[in-house]
């Protein structure tokens, strides 16, 4: 019974995960020996020296690049093991996966609500569902009003949160944050984070952060860091929301 | 569902819209030499088809009077006339010349014809204005091309004419402008030289030129009798070449305006060519400005089957707005064209349709970048 409740409960596990590039005398390892567990609503901080891995490490978690060897579980479905599980990839990531980038990234030719509705329609969902998921989200990010905007009409941070809404639009089980607080502000990004955490709570989503910005790792449940090729987790007890 | 293809060209319209419009122009230059090719076609049979003749008699050995230079005895017209199942024979002439008046230089070829035969010459429903001719001397009827105007004095040799009736679209088979004057009047222009050239050839021995000569004796054949039959006795029983109206027209386009024709049709092939050429080229450069965004668009999920489906689609309607600007650019320009361009709608629709097909191949160069695409090139700015 406890253990159906925490398989219910896991938003992603990932086992000897190894990531090197290259062979022989040439050969560079960046990931050696992955072991963590990632719960639903959990909101994680990943951080590592430039050039450490961590957007390896978050490529590998989205299913974009394929590891080297190891076990990767997202919800309860094994997507890889040593070799990829699922037919896919791409499916799996728009069902799946939310993403949210350094800059907003959103595409310039899409309005707002066309940026976050690509996704969910993509996926065959009826237009009354996403428009009313949609208008949640949005009066979430309290951003109703921007729904006809183009991306161009608004500022860096307002963008930033219809990026926001548009991870979460296809009501993905894990969102994958690159530095997304990178083009903010101390201020905007403090918020920014205080948003992704409420996210995490309220619609009990796991969000993978990377951050350079330590400020920030208070906010987190868990910490990751990669140091030496190797995956250090740590939970953080204070509650900072 | 959004369609990403409207949805960016919507985004970038006017820039859209001047890529579409200058292949456009390029396509209207195909178009045109499309139209000069049938333009061509259309002329070489134009004046056979006015002149309501079932055979032509021409000089033996040869493929005259176009396709080669015929002479044949004026008198000939009576033998012809006797044969069985011809019901009129009557001679003619054709003579091309340079002119100048005061609208410009121009080439005319110069139709003798008998004004009282019972054969038709001149297409009555070309004519504009005026008449026919009613006198055995110097009337004469020109194209409206020529400018002349009805009543005026045109000097050629030695004469005088005056210009009875104008007719329009009237040509020869190469595009030039027709007069028509009595078979009389146009032996003098054609046989008659300066004093100097007469005393020259006289010195040499030479005598005049036969005005009794002319270029060819057209035929009616009466009802009942096939023109085959008609031309194949009449060759068996003068020693002539005789061609009907059919092989008139054929020895016109085969023999006549083959190469020409050949060469604009090579141009039209490569400038289709160009054409496609320029346009895969156009989606490619216009695939390469998104590449962020479709990189973008890969990691988040969107299948290549989207994307592919927006590259294809921009190209579609990229061919089409070209195809539908080059109609609009080539009936534009067509009037200020010297000989006649003739558009025809199943030609525009062949090209559509070969345009468009060529356009999804196009559009491959594009759907080879998206597929190419790294998703991960989203990642990490």
């Amino acid at each position: 019974m406890e253990n159906n409740k925490m398989k219910n409960n896991l938003s992603m596990k990932i086992e000897n995960l190894v990531k090197s590039f290259g062979e022989g005398d040439s050969k560079v390892s960046v990931i050696d020996g992955a072991n963590f567990t990632l719960n639903k609503g959990e909101f994680v901080g990943l951080v590592a020296p430039s050039g450490a891995g961590k957007t390896t490490l978050l490529m590998m978690l989205g299913c974009v690049l394929e590891p080297t060897a190891g076990k990767i579980t997202i919800g309860n479905e094994v997507v890889y093991d040593n070799k990829w599980l699922v037919k896919d990839d791409r499916e799996l990531r728009r069902k799946k996966i939310g993403f949210i980038f350094q800059a907003h990234y959103l595409i310039p030719f899409l309005n707002i609500e066309e940026n976050i509705t690509l996704l969910p329609y993509e996926n065959g969902e009826s237009k009354e569902i996403v428009s009313k998921r949609v208008k949640e989200i949005m009066d979430y990010l309290d951003m109703t009003d921007k729904l006809k905007n183009m991306p161009s009409e608004l500022s860096g941070g307002q963008n930033q949160r219809i990026a926001i809404a548009r991870a979460l639009a296809n009501n993905p089980d894990i969102i994958l944050a690159d530095e997304p607080t990178a083009a903010l502000d101390k201020q905007r990004a403090v918020s920014v984070v205080k948003m992704l955490k409420n996210i995490t709570r309220e619609k009990n989503v796991t969000i993978i952060m990377v951050t350079h910005d330590d400020r920030l790792l208070p906010y987190c449940d868990k910490v990751l860091s990669i140091k030496d090729k190797k995956i250090d987790i740590k939970e953080n007890k204070n509650e900072t929301i | 569902m959004i369609n990403l293809a409207i949805k960016d060209i919507n985004h970038s319209l006017s820039k859209f819209l001047a890529t579409a419009i200058s292949v456009g122009i390029l396509l209207g230059i195909v178009i045109i030499m499309i139209g000069v090719y049938r333009g061509m076609v259309f002329d070489a049979k134009v004046l056979v088809n006015d002149i309501k003749a079932d055979i032509w008699v021409v000089q033996q050995n040869t493929l005259g009077p176009f396709a080669q230079t015929s002479k044949v005895h004026e008198d000939l017209k009576n033998q012809i006339g006797y044969q069985e199942g011809v019901k009129h024979a009557e001679a003619i002439t054709f003579q091309t010349f340079q002119m100048e008046n005061k609208y410009g230089d121009f080439k005319v070829m110069l139709i003798g014809y008998d004004p009282f035969g019972k054969i038709q010459v001149i297409n009555k429903d070309k004519l504009v204005e005026g008449r026919t001719l009613r006198k055995q001397h110097f009337e004469i009827v020109v194209s409206q091309k020529t400018n002349y105007k009805l009543g005026e004095y045109i000097k050629l040799g030695r004469d005088k004419f005056k210009v009875v009736g104008i007719t329009t679209d009237t040509v020869s088979n190469s595009g030039d402008f027709l007069m028509f004057t009595s078979i009389q009047d146009a032996s003098v222009l054609q046989f008659t030289y300066t004093n100097e050239r007469i005393r020259s050839d006289e010195q040499r021995g030479i005598k005049g030129g036969n005005p009794h000569l002319v270029n060819a004796i057209i035929a009616q054949i009466k009802d009942g009798y096939n023109p085959k039959d008609i031309a194949r006795n009449i060759e068996h029983t003068t020693h002539k070449k005789v061609f009907t109206k059919d092989e008139q027209k054929m020895l016109l386009l085969q023999k006549v305006i083959k190469k020409s024709s050949k060469q604009i049709g090579m141009f039209t092939v490569i400038l289709i060519i160009v054409s496609i050429v320029i346009i895969a080229l156009i989606i490619y450069t216009m695939t390469l400005e998104k590449i962020k965004e479709i990189s973008i668009l890969k990691l988040i999920g969107i299948p290549n089957f989207t994307i592919s489906k927006m590259i294809i689609q921009e190209t579609m309607i990229l061919g089409i707005l070209a195809f539908g600007s080059g109609n609009i650019f080539a009936y534009l320009i067509m009037g200020g064209f010297p000989k006649r361009i003739v558009l025809l709608s199943s030609d525009a629709f062949s090209l559509f349709a070969i345009i468009l097909i060529s356009s999804v191949f196009a559009s491959l160069f594009g759907i080879y970048k998206v597929i190419k695409t790294d998703p991960a090139e989203a990642i990490g700015g």
